[in-house]
């Protein structure tokens, strides 16, 4: 009758342990996870910032390149219109989509005085409530 | 110390009485009831919601119309009243019916309407040779004139619009008055001509710098140009406008509001602050951009790439 009771209370300690440890052991496993997800996360943002960056930085190479944007920063709009938006996007390999847009003193700039065309690229992008023309 | 006190008084009346006049402004409104004390009838106008808008200078000539022109001598047919008026209490507008080849010679009072004789009741913004009579308006304040113009938006260099008036060489809707905001009609153009009112000061009580603009309130003013031979070509959309501001010059350019009075710029920088949004497939939106410059300004070049 003794030695059952005591094997039973050692039996009892036994499981109490194991479990304490399975639970530090489980939040452990939680935190690396949620660390690693938080990593990635930045990571992806970094990555993305930086790709993006490129692509605008070729986008605006390719104007000077093609003398749209010349020395003095003079901004040739009439060529910028007469672009192609697909084909300047694939011959640049630029995956997402994009718009370009001007902006004085927070204010919107038209491309012309007599249109109201205020941007140039994907429709997926809005300008003032207006989809971005192509 | 008196001497201060005095002079600190004189500056805050100085200040209330310009402040005032800064503020002055012609009021005008269509109405189905007679003017009020403070306002004064400039003429009456025929049932112009329906489209119509025939004017008489006032109800009184109704009495002189020719019973033969049955369709003016409807009693009562001319049921809108067009008065105005000024914010400046007591001080207030006039109007006189001259012939056309008169001068309105008081007050520096404009020529607003050419009338046919009042008979035809139909009236042209022009001096034309049926158009015997006109109507003068002046403004009831020496500090004050009263200036009127014809065409265009002139919202943006003070102007009030008072009316709208149909082309006057359309024969069959020539001369026809309607409301600012009139939309109504057989053509949504009809009513196409606004007239404008601004209350300037009077060159007399302008002080005026060499640049065009008035001392007292930094603004340029046309009537400068009687005192300064650089301000004789100020354009008339600079008029009462603080000095530098880009003013709109006709439908394709705006212009700057500063001597020599010739840069003049394209209508594309607009008032309108940027928005950009993206639709919902676009999860990042990253924004890259690039100082230009571009019709003679710098204009910042913004590229938003969708990651």
């Amino acid at each position: 009758m003794v030695r059952e009771k005591i094997f039973q209370k050692k039996s009892q300690t036994f499981s109490a342990d194991l479990f304490v440890v399975v639970i530090v052991i489980l939040i452990g496993v939680l935190f690396l996870v949620i660390n690693k997800i938080n990593t990635n996360e930045v990571v992806n943002t970094e990555e993305i910032e930086k790709e993006a960056e490129k692509e605008a930085d070729l986008i605006f190479k390719t104007f000077e390149e093609k003398n749209i944007l010349n020395e003095n920063g003079d901004l040739d709009i009439i060529s910028i219109k007469n672009l192609d938006y697909e084909k300047l996007k694939e011959d640049l390999n630029i995956k997402g989509d994009f718009a370009i847009v001007l902006e004085k003193d927070g204010k919107l700039v038209k491309f012309s005085p007599n249109e109201d065309q205020t941007c140039f690229g994907s429709d997926k992008i809005i300008v003032n409530g207006k989809p971005c023309k192509t | 110390m008196k001497k201060f006190v005095l002079f600190l008084v004189m500056i805050i009346f100085v200040n209330i009485c310009f402040g005032g006049l800064s503020g002055a402004e012609i009021i005008c409104d269509f109405k189905y009831s007679s003017c009020s004390s403070n306002e004064v009838l400039f003429f009456n106008v025929y049932d112009f919601n329906n489209g119509g808008g025939d004017v008489v200078i006032n109800s009184n000539v109704l009495l002189n119309i020719d019973a033969n022109y049955s369709y003016f001598s409807i009693p009562n047919k001319y049921d809108r009243y067009f008065c105005c008026r000024t914010n400046l209490g007591a001080d207030n507008l006039r109007v006189k019916l001259i012939n056309s080849t008169e001068d309105c010679g008081f007050d520096s009072g404009q020529k607003l309407l050419w009338f046919s004789n009042t008979i035809n009741a139909r009236t042209s913004i022009v001096p034309e040779t049926h158009y015997n009579k006109t109507l003068c308006v002046g403004v009831n304040n020496e500090n004050l004139d009263l200036d009127l113009k014809k065409g265009g938006d002139l919202s943006d260099a003070g102007y009030k619009c008072l009316f709208r008036i149909s082309d006057t060489e359309n024969v069959g809707y020539n001369g026809l008055i309607s409301e600012c905001n009139a939309t109504f009609g057989p053509t949504s153009d009809r009513y196409k001509t606004v007239i404008w009112g601004k209350l300037i000061r009077n060159a007399n009580d302008l002080k005026c710098s060499n640049d065009c603009t008035n001392k007292l309130d930094g603004r340029i003013y046309l009537s400068c140009g009687k005192v300064f031979i650089e301000c004789k070509d100020v354009p008339s959309n600079c008029d009462g406008i603080l000095k530098g501001t880009w003013v709109s010059y006709n439908f394709t350019h705006e212009i700057k509001c500063e001597f020599p009075w010739n840069t003049f710029r394209p209508k594309v920088f607009t008032g309108s602050s940027l928005n950009v949004e993206v639709k919902k497939d676009c999860d990042n939106l990253i924004i890259r951009e690039k100082n230009v410059i571009y019709q003679n300004q710098n204009v910042k070049m913004k590229i938003y790439i969708c990651k």
